[in-house]
């Protein structure tokens, strides 16, 4: 189990994760990134007409591995 | 320390010597139990009743896909359902979150407790109902507030009930709760409930410490999460005068 740090980007603005989360795979912490954007899209939307929020998840040694995102756009059709 | 039953009973009503002595001695039969074991659950039998004495547990339920909702948080002083006995099969588990030393109260014993102390009864009745009240409490902050209300509001909620049985110094306190229980507790993600715990720390109402909670402004965090601690009826029972007078000001 090893931890990592997942820092959440919102519109560009990137909060920096300094507690961070135990996983045990990879599969992990890409279940944990990829679940935890619907919650963090329901606190910001609604908000305009676009939005990207994205997870980026940092190894201890300060390396990205992946990074999950969550785009919403909306429009008038008439 | 105070037998912290006493405390939290003596809060509400005026107990006699013999009230005390009978409380102390339920108190006294408590024994160690590890971190993370279940006291009951969902599908036991109960025959004991259970009082927290030292440490933390809390009420949950596990769903099919092995997804759990932590439904109550028992802190030193609480009871686990005194009146389970009349029920025949748990509908939940109860499990502690710590290294905690708990009170295996028989049935017999409590119906003791309940009919020759009157006194007791009322306060037992009072703990009952605040019970109620908390998760009535929770159930709004799940339908209706955001993830930093809910947060903060929880932990608001903690901090007086610890401090109502004298857990809680210099506005710090023990809180042996993982953010994967925070989460558990109130639906959102371990990802959220870490950003919403960072969040409170940046405008600067709690620091955190491992499992060392203080709290650096609690006006501030009270008037974020709109919590008012009616809810927890923290006055003297029948005397509505008389406020709870705790380390805050409410």
């Amino acid at each position: 189990m090893k931890m990592y740090f997942f820092d959440v980007s919102d519109n560009g603005n990137i909060t920096r994760d300094d507690v961070g989360v135990f996983c045990v795979s990879d599969a992990d912490v890409r279940q944990k990134a990829i679940e935890a954007l619907p919650g963090l899209a329901d606190e910001v939307l609604p908000d305009g007409d676009r939005h990207e929020i994205s997870v980026i998840v940092r190894e201890e040694n300060e390396v990205y591995i992946f990074r999950a995102t969550l785009l919403f756009t909306s429009h008038w059709l008439r | 320390m105070k037998n912290p039953l006493i405390r939290k009973l003596e809060q509400v009503v005026d107990l006699t010597d013999g009230d005390r002595r009978m409380l102390e001695a339920i108190g006294s039969s408590g024994r160690p139990v590890k971190r993370k074991q279940d006291l009951i659950k969902e599908g036991d039998s109960p025959n004991n009743v259970h009082l927290i004495m030292e440490g933390f547990a809390c009420r949950y339920k596990l769903l099919p896909d092995g997804r759990r909702q932590i439904m109550a948080y028992l802190v030193p002083g609480d009871f686990c359902d005194l009146h389970i006995a009349i029920l025949g099969r748990m509908d939940h588990s109860i499990a502690t979150l710590e290294p905690s030393v708990v009170a295996f109260i028989s049935y017999d014993t409590v119906m003791d407790l309940t009919e020759n102390h009157p006194r007791i009864t009322r306060a037992l009745w009072w703990a009952t109902l605040v019970d109620e009240a908390v998760l009535r409490e929770w159930i709004v902050g799940l339908g209706a507030r955001s993830a930093d209300r809910r947060i903060a509001h929880l932990l608001c909620e903690l901090m007086v009930r610890l401090d109502s049985v004298g857990l809680v110094e210099d506005n710090s306190f023990h809180l042996p709760i993982t953010q994967a229980e925070i989460g558990e507790t109130l639906g959102v993600t371990i990802v959220h409930a870490n950003r919403m715990l960072m969040k409170l720390h940046e405008m600067g109402f709690i620091t955190r410490k491992r499992y060392q909670m203080t709290v650096r402004d609690p006006q501030g965090m009270m008037e974020f999460a709109q919590f008012k601690p009616d809810y927890l009826h923290l006055h003297r029972l029948k005397d509505k005068n008389r406020l709870f007078s705790g380390e805050f000001a409410y």
